[in-house]
């Protein structure tokens, strides 16, 4: 008899020993985080921080409902933790899609700090977007509405991913790669850069070209119209649209890009470094301007035009970045160290001058497969 | 609380193997057994309880450090 | 005693699951990064002249175990001291891997629950695996060794967007020393802990071919071993996977179908607490029936229990914090060599010149 007992007390404790509830955390207990804003506090010491987080309390089955919470801290973790003196539940932040950094924070603190504290939690994936906030704090890109989806983290997110196909407009480093282009040598980040505007009389948020980083600091932004030249010159381009201008003042065809190959070579002779970039793109003729049949003399005649475009374009803004920049941002350090280690380091410490005299040379050729539904 | 689960696997495994060694007159296992449970209990407990057990990592560390 | 038999197939995958085994979560010494494959094919190399003493050692003297043949080369007294090094090993062993796989619950996790009992579950779950004998350990290899694989294959996979094979340049960026060192690494860790299912030799029925038991589960070992390698690598680049303490685990972490298939690296960890439960009972049978040898006692099962103890308690008081953890696998190479090379060479020696005198 004692021994059933004993038997039954055996299996009831084994039971609760090995099914894992000493760490149980149910929905109810944990608040989920979707989106966080990094700013600089206001004594400029620390660090303020907008955390978006699904609002649970309006069980609404059509509409997501967010929330802001905000909290200071002098370090990153610190603020994360201070935030709990304001809520109910522990932040979970399994489900973040994106970090919004402010342009302040990201021209004094390098980026690399935020990287550290991210990685290192065991909670966070790997596979989150960062950008920068061109607006005054990083807060405003979290207080915009958007008819698409209530929640901004995750507007952001498919925004950012979504863009190699679609606008080519941002280029997409998730936090993983950030990690590794930081300490790789001495190729420097980009970001994408995030804008408010104004949308039917509503605050929206809109991507708006990239952030340039040297060293993990934010240096400065470029534009919109020139971010794509640097997605050609850095192989990122998989989809989006090239507008280009035959007889006109203004550009009034466009070409849809259905892929794109970008190939980068150098050769280094009389301590002179010269990179090949090599763009091979298809594209279908999405709108020719003039309602009229395309003849078929003309398809090579475009085809020129756009090559021409894409060479003048590429040139120019890998000159302008290192000229006014002196960032590598196309990556030419970590292709020399992966061709010729040696070459590199012999080239490393001199990097930053080198970088500014290097020769580039771009050839592009444009294809058009075919003009999409009519001739 | 930790401790509670230890004292009571402790005396679940105490109940269901040592005893029956001992009423079967398995004398020379029982006694190593015994000798085992008691040593490895008294050094989990000081573990827990949060008193520094000196380990033999750094004993091994020591020694093979010295010889490279 | 009774008998318990295993096929060779059963044994391969055991020993599959075995060199496997903390790679699922660990990756391979990431040290060198982008050369690590070359070390691993160096280390392959290395390993196969060992693994044929092992085998020959087996084949000399059929249906017996380490310990008993110890006893009939070298003397009650020195086949004694070499039984309590080889326990110690063991027990060490089984004491590092429970303490790993208890890490990693810990961090990535189980953060609250104290580490006592993620101890405690694991071994409690061992002893039951190795309680059941040899017979349900080959079967129970044999299914762990087709889950692991069959996970294995998908998450290359299903990773395969994620690679990026410049990953991998510049090759042979590093110098001769560092990559032999890299390979001396991964030679003993995990390869040559083979030496412990010497201990269970008198399973392995007579008709079996040991060479070629040995031969195939180390090199079906290395070619998975090659393939979560190569994964890693090029999924994570070389500064992450140098500082990443799991890369496996992170590199599972990114894989991303269509938006769909996210978040498997839970579906993951199936893996390694397989891998893991084999090794820690594979370790428990080779300290217990050497402890069944030292004290003459009839039955190794009856000191599964109190071994299994004395390995929870190591893996408690071994080491303060995961960093002494890691820092010890550099060392653990040279530590073991008395273990996987010096005594089964001794062995071997011995063996060979008492089988030239019959």
């Amino acid at each position: 008899m004692i021994k059933k007992i004993i038997t039954i007390i055996y299996l009831l404790f084994f039971s609760l020993l090995l099914s894992g509830c000493w760490d149980y955390t149910s929905l109810d207990e944990i608040t989920i985080v979707s989106g966080m804003a990094i700013d600089q506090s206001e004594d400029k010491k620390g660090y303020h921080v907008s955390l978006e987080i699904f609002d649970t309390t309006e069980s609404n089955k059509e509409k997501i409902k967010t929330a802001i919470i905000e909290s200071n801290g002098i370090t990153l973790f610190d603020a994360i933790r201070n935030a709990k003196k304001k809520i109910t539940n522990k932040l979970y932040f399994a489900n973040i899609a994106v970090i919004i950094v402010s342009e302040q924070v990201a021209k004094e603190k390098n980026i690399g700090e935020i990287i550290d504290w991210y990685l290192r939690d065991a909670e966070h994936r790997e596979t989150l977007s960062f950008v920068i906030s061109k607006e005054k704090t990083a807060k405003d890109l979290l207080n915009t509405k958007s008819s698409t989806n209530n929640a901004i983290g995750l507007l952001i997110k498919e925004i950012v991913t979504e863009d190699q196909t679609v606008t080519i407009s941002v280029i997409h480093n998730e936090a993983y790669k950030i990690y590794n282009i930081l300490n790789q040598k001495k190729e420097s980040l980009v970001l994408p850069a995030f804008r408010v505007t104004t949308n039917n009389n509503e605050k929206a948020v809109e991507a708006d070209g990239l952030a340039i980083f040297k060293n993990g600091k934010l240096i400065d932004f470029i534009d919109d119209d020139k971010s794509k030249y640097i997605l050609f010159a850095n192989n990122k381009v998989k989809g989006g649209i090239l507008t280009i201008k035959k007889d006109n003042n203004i550009d009034n065809i466009s070409l849809e890009i259905t892929n794109s190959k970008t190939k980068t070579s150098f050769t280094y002779k009389n301590n002179q470094l010269k990179f090949f970039i090599n763009i091979k793109t298809n594209v279908i003729v999405g709108e020719y301007g003039i309602n009229d049949e395309i003849p078929y003399k003309q398809i090579t005649k475009l085809e020129k035009i756009a090559a021409n475009k894409l060479n003048k374009e590429v040139t120019e803004i890998i000159k302008y970045v290192q000229e006014k920049y002196n960032s590598d941002i196309f990556g030419f350090s970590t292709i020399i160290y992966r061709k010729d280690p040696k070459l590199w380091k012999k080239l490393k410490k001199d990097w930053d001058k080198i970088f500014k005299n290097i020769e580039v040379e771009v050839k592009s050729e444009v294809k058009i497969i075919n003009t999409s539904y009519i001739k | 609380m930790e401790f509670i689960v230890i004292v009571i696997v402790y005396f679940l495994i105490i109940f269901f193997d040592l005893i029956p060694m001992f009423k079967k007159k398995q004398i020379k296992e029982a006694i190593i057994y015994s000798v085992i449970i008691i040593f490895t209990f008294i050094i989990i407990t000081l573990k827990i309880g949060g008193i520094n057990v000196p380990s033999p990592y750094k004993l091994i560390k020591n020694i093979i450090t010295s010889i490279t | 005693m009774p008998k318990e038999i295993i096929s060779s197939r059963q044994i391969i995958a055991s020993i599959i699951a075995f060199i496997v085994g903390n790679s699922v979560i660990l990756g391979v010494n990431s040290e060198l990064a982008q050369d690590s494959w070359i070390a691993l094919i160096i280390a392959t190399i290395l390993i196969i002249p060992l693994i044929l003493i092992y085998a020959r050692i087996i084949k000399l003297y059929p249906g017996k175990d380490f310990c008993q043949i110890v006893e009939l080369l070298l003397g009650k007294i020195l086949s004694k001291i070499i039984i309590i090094l080889f326990i110690w090993y063991a027990m060490h062993l089984g004491a590092l891997v429970l303490k790993f796989f208890s890490e990693f619950t810990k961090i990535s996790a189980l953060f609250n629950t104290p580490e006592i009992i993620i101890l405690m579950t694991m071994t409690i779950v061992t002893v039951y695996l190795s309680k059941s004998g040899i017979e349900v350990l080959g079967r129970w290899s044999i299914i762990v060794c087709t889950i692991i694989c069959f996970l294995l294959i998908l998450t290359i996979i299903f990773s395969i967007p994620n690679m990026d094979f410049n990953n991998f340049f510049p090759i042979m960026n590093h110098d001769l020393k560092e990559i032999l060192k890299s390979s001396f690494d991964i030679f003993s860790f995990p390869f040559a802990e083979i030496v412990l299912f010497l201990s269970m030799a008198s399973s392995y029925s007579q008709k079996n071919n040991p060479y070629k038991i040995y031969l195939y589960g180390c090199l079906l070992g290395s070619i998975f071993l090659l393939s979560v390698i190569i994964r890693n690598v090029s999924i994570l680049g070389v500064p992450l996977v140098k500082s990443e303490y799991f890369p496996s685990y992170t590199a599972t972490r990114l894989i991303n179908i269509g938006d769909f298939l996210t978040r498997i690296e839970g579906t993951i960890t199936i893996n390694f607490i397989f891998v893991g439960l084999t090794k820690t009972a594979v370790c428990l049978i080779a300290a217990s029936k050497g402890f069944t040898f030292l004290f003459n006692l009839k039955d190794y099962k009856i000191m599964i229990i109190p071994i299994s103890l004395l390995i929870l308690m190591l893996a408690t008081i071994m080491y303060n914090n995961v960093i002494e953890m890691f820092e010890f696998i550099p060392i653990y190479s040279i530590y073991a060599i008395p273990f996987q090379i010096i005594i089964p060479i001794i062995v071997w020696i011995v063996a060979e010149i008492k089988n030239k005198k019959e």
